[in-house]
C-alpha cells in the first residue's frame, strides 16, 4: 500500500508539467539570464581605474590628515590589485596639463578647502568625489569627537588604509550582488513547492475535485494518504533544489555556501514550510483552483520582489512583523547569513520561524481537512 | 438488504435537495433512480456514500450503519460518479492500477483484476494513452474501470452515459448487466427513461428530492389507467364526434388538437378497429395512425403533472 501510493504519487508529480516548470525550470532560467547579464557587466568594472592627482601645494603639505588618507590609498593601490584609485602627487601645472591631455580624470587641490577639478562629469569623476566625500565625512566626525573629548581617539586613526580595505568599493560589491540574486532564486524555488501542497489538498477533498470524491470512498485513512503525499512532494522538492544548486555551482560558477549541510537544512525546512503553506491555502480558501493558484503566485511574486528590492528595508522598519513572515525572505536571509556572518544566529532564528510556520499551516490544514463528510460538494 | 435508506433529508442552505426519501435495495437488483436534472439523484448517492452530511435520516449498507470510517463497507462498494475522476498524469493502465491498488494488496491479484477491468470496458487498446487523448466515451469507460476493478458487491453508477456516443453507451449498459449477472447489486441513476427501462429490475422515480413512484416498470405502468394511445393524424372532427368517440368502450379519453386526434385506450388488442370503423361510418378522413405504448414519461406525467425532460 505504502509503496503503491508512493510510486504513483511520484509518477504524478514528475509528470505534472506546469509544476515542474515553475518549481524546476523557471528559477534555472532566471539564474541563467542573470548570469548572462552579470557576465556582461563584470568585465567593464574589472578594468575600471580612476586616476587623479593631488596638487602638491602648501595646503596639502600642511593637512596631515588628508596626507595620511591619500597615502593610505596609494599604498593600498600598490598592494592590492582590486583597488581602483590610482593617485599621484604632482605640481599644479603638471596636473592641469595631464587633465588637458585626458591622462587623468581630475585633480584635487587644497586651498581654504578641498576642491576637485574635472573636465567633464562621468563615473570616474563621481568615484573621485565619493572618495573625497567620505574623507570629509570622517574628518568632520573626528572633529566632533575630538572637540567633545580630546583623548577619545588617541589610539584610533580612522584614516588609515584599513578603512579602504574593509570597505572595498567595486568588485566584491558585485559578487555580493550576484550571490544574493542566485540564492534568492533558490529561496523562490523552495516556495514553488506551495503548488505541490495545494495539489495534494485539492486531490484529497471531495468538495474540491472529483478525484477527491473518489478518494473519499477508498477503505484507507485519508490522513495516511495525505502524509505520504506530503512526504513524496518534499523529497521531490529537495531533489529539485539539489539539482539547482549543482547547476549553479558547476555551470554558472556560483560559489556554494558553506557548510553545505546548513544550506540543505534551510532549503529543506523552507520547502516543508512552502508545502504546508500551499496546503493551507487549498484547505482554507475555498475558491476555485485558479484563484488559489493566483494567490500562491502573488505570495511568491510579491515576496520575491520585496526580498530583493529596497521595499524590504522600508517594510522592516515600518511593519517588522510582515517582513519577518515573508516566506521567501526567511529562506533567503537564512541562506545569505551563511555568506555574511560567521555565527549562525540569524540562520537559527529563521529555521525556528520557518518550522513554526510549517507547524501552524499544517495544524490549520489538519483541522480543516480532518472532517470527512462535507456540507456541500 | 444491501441498501436501506430511511427518511433521508438533505438541505443545501435553503434548498431542500432530498426530501424524506426512503428506499430499500435487495441483493442482485439493478435499481434505477430516474428523475430530471436537479431532482436530487446525485445528492442521494453522495449521502449514501457518506460523502455528504445530511440533516436527518438513517442509511445502512450491508446491514450496517454507513459512516466515513466504515472501511469494511467501503471495501465492498464501487462508485462511478457523474464527473470523471482520473489522474491526467497517469495512463489508462496506471489509473486503473492506482485505484485498484488502494483496495487490493496482493500484486498478482491486482494485476489480474486490472486486466479484467480493462477487458470489461474494452479499453485495452488504449492502455498506454493518457486521459487527454481519449474521446468522451472512452473517458467514461476508463472512469467506470477505475470504479469497478476491485470487484465490489455494490456498484453505484451516477449518470454514466451523459455525453457519450451510442457505441459507448451500449458497451456501458451491457457491461452493467454483465456485472449484475456476475453477482453485483447495482444502483443506476439517469434522466434517460429508455436506459432505465432497458436495464433496471426496479425503478424509483424521483422529483424534487422525493420518490414519487416505485416498482418494476410493469408495476409502474400498471398505475396508469391506459395502456395504449392512438394518434390519428390529418383529420377533422367536431366536438360532438369527439364526445361520441369517448363513449366507445375502453376509450378512456379523447381529444382533438391541431389536426390530430389523441385517444387513450385501456385495452390494447381489440378496440383500434372499433374506432376506425366509427371514423369510416362518419366519413371522417384521416391520414396515418400511430399507436404508442405508455412510457415512464407518462408515469412521471401522471404523478407530477409535468414531463420528464428527455
Ligand atoms: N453544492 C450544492 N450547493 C447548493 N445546491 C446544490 C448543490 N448541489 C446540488 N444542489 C441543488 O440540489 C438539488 C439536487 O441536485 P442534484 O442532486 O445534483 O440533482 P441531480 O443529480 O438529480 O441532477 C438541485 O436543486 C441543485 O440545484
Ligand atoms: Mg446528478
Amino acid at each position: 500500500m505504502l509503496l503503491h501510493v508512493l510510486k504513483y504519487k511520484f509518477i504524478c508529480l514528475i509528470r505534472d508539467k506546469a509544476i515542474i516548470f515553475w518549481a524546476f525550470m523557471f528559477p534555472v532560467i532566471l539564474a541563467v539570464l542573470f548570469h548572462i547579464v552579470l557576465i556582461n557587466i563584470n568585465p567593464q568594472e574589472e578594468f575600471m581605474k580612476v586616476e587623479f592627482s593631488v596638487v602638491d601645494n602648501d595646503g596639502y603639505r600642511q593637512d596631515i590628515r588628508f596626507k595620511n588618507y591619500v597615502n593610505s590609498i596609494i599604498e593600498s593601490y600598490e598592494n592590492n590589485s582590486q583597488s581602483i584609485y590610482n593617485i599621484s602627487i604632482r605640481s599644479l601645472e603638471e596636473s592641469e596639463q595631464l587633465l588637458e591631455d585626458n591622462k587623468i580624470d581630475g585633480y584635487v587641490k587644497i586651498e581654504d578647502e578641498l576642491k576637485l577639478i574635472v573636465k567633464r562629469s562621468g563615473t570616474e569623476q563621481s568615484l573621485i568625489k565619493a572618495l573625497l566625500d567620505e574623507y570629509i565625512q570622517i574628518n568632520s566626525t573626528m572633529e566632533t569627537i575630538l572637540s567633545n573629548n580630546p583623548s577619545a581617539l588617541e589610539n584610533i586613526d580612522l584614516l588609515t588604509n584599513n578603512f579602504i580595505e574593509d570597505v572595498p568599493l567595486s568588485e566584491s560589491d558585485n559578487t555580493d550582488f550576484s550571490i544574493m540574486i542566485y540564492y534568492s532564486l533558490i529561496a523562490m524555488s523552495c516556495l514553488y513547492a506551495s503548488f505541490w501542497g495545494l495539489r495534494i489538498i485539492t486531490l484529497s477533498q471531495a468538495d474540491l475535485s472529483s478525484i477527491g470524491a473518489r478518494m473519499g470512498l477508498i477503505p484507507q485513512k485519508k490522513l495516511h494518504i495525505l502524509a505520504i503525499d506530503f512526504f513524496v512532494s518534499w523529497i521531490i522538492q529537495l531533489g529539485i533544489i539539489t539539482f539547482q544548486l549543482i547547476f549553479m555551482s558547476t555551470v554558472l560558477n556560483v560559489e556554494l555556501l558553506k557548510p553545505i549541510g546548513l544550506v540543505f537544512l534551510t532549503t529543506a525546512v523552507g520547502s516543508a514550510m512552502a508545502i504546508s503553506l500551499g496546503s493551507f491555502i487549498g484547505a482554507v480558501i475555498k475558491k476555485d483552483e485558479d484563484t488559489q493558484v493566483t494567490i500562491i503566485n502573488s505570495v511568491i511574486g510579491i515576496g520575491y520582489v520585496i526580498t530583493v528590492s529596497q521595499i524590504n528595508e522600508i517594510l522592516e522598519s515600518k511593519l517588522p512583523f510582515l517582513a519577518c513572515i515573508n516566506p521567501i525572505k526567511l529562506v533567503n536571509d537564512g541562506l545569505l547569513s551563511l555568506y555574511y556572518f560567521d555565527n549562525y544566529a540569524i540562520l537559527a532564528r529563521n529555521v525556528v520561524l520557518m518550522s513554526s510556520l510549517t507547524f501552524f499551516f499544517s495544524a490549520i490544514t489538519y483541522l480543516t481537512v480532518r472532517r470527512v463528510k462535507y456540507a456541500s460538494i | 438488504m444491501v441498501v436501506k435508506v430511511e427518511n433521508l433529508l438533505k438541505k443545501y442552505k435553503n434548498v431542500t435537495a432530498v426530501n424524506n426519501l426512503s428506499l430499500e435495495i435487495k441483493e442482485g437488483e439493478i435499481f434505477g433512480i430516474l428523475g430530471p436534472n436537479g431532482s436530487g439523484k446525485t445528492t442521494t448517492i453522495n449521502c449514501i456514500l457518506s460523502l455528504l452530511k445530511y440533516e436527518s435520516g438513517n442509511i445502512e449498507l450491508f446491514g450496517e450503519k454507513m459512516k466515513p470510517e466504515a472501511y469494511e463497507i467501503k471495501r465492498k462498494i464501487g462508485a462511478v460518479m457523474q464527473e470523471v475522476a482520473v489522474f491526467d498524469e497517469l495512463t489508462v493502465y496506471e489509473n486503473i492500477d492506482y485505484f485498484c491498488g488502494l483496495y487490493i494488496k496482493n500484486i498478482n491479484e491486482k494485476k489480474d483484476l486490472v486486466e479484467e477491468a480493462m477487458e470489461f470496458v474494452k479499453i485495452k487498446d488504449y492502455r498506454k494513452r493518457y486521459p487527454k487523448e481519449l474521446s468522451g466515451g472512452l473517458l467514461r469507460r476508463l472512469n467506470i474501470a477505475c470504479g469497478i476493478s476491485h470487484k465490489p458487491k455494490l456498484i453505484i453508477f451516477d449518470e454514466p452515459t451523459v455525453g457519450v456516443d451510442p457505441q459507448s453507451r451500449n458497451y456501458i449498459l451491457e457491461g452493467i448487466q454483465k456485472l449484475n449477472s456476475s453477482g453485483a447489486t447495482i444502483i443506476y441513476t439517469s434522466h434517460y427513461m429508455e436506459e432505465v427501462e432497458q436495464i433496471c429490475t426496479r425503478i424509483g422515480i424521483v422529483d424534487k428530492g422525493s420518490i414519487i413512484a416505485l416498482g418494476s416498470k410493469e408495476e409502474l405502468k400498471n398505475k396508469l389507467e391506459f395502456n395504449k394511445r392512438l394518434i390519428i393524424e390529418n383529420s377533422k372532427v367536431s366536438e360532438e364526434e369527439i364526445a361520441e368517440i369517448q363513449k366507445i368502450p375502453f376509450v378512456i379519453s379523447a381529444k382533438y388538437d391541431n389536426g390530430k386526434i389523441f385517444i387513450s385506450l385501456s385495452k390494447s388488442d381489440i378496440n383500434v378497429l372499433t374506432i376506425l370503423e366509427y371514423l369510416k361510418d362518419r366519413n371522417i378522413e384521416f391520414g396515418s395512425i400511430q399507436s404508442e405504448v405508455p412510457t415512464l414519461n407518462d408515469v412521471f406525467l401522471k404523478f407530477t403533472g409535468k414531463k420528464l425532460r428527455d
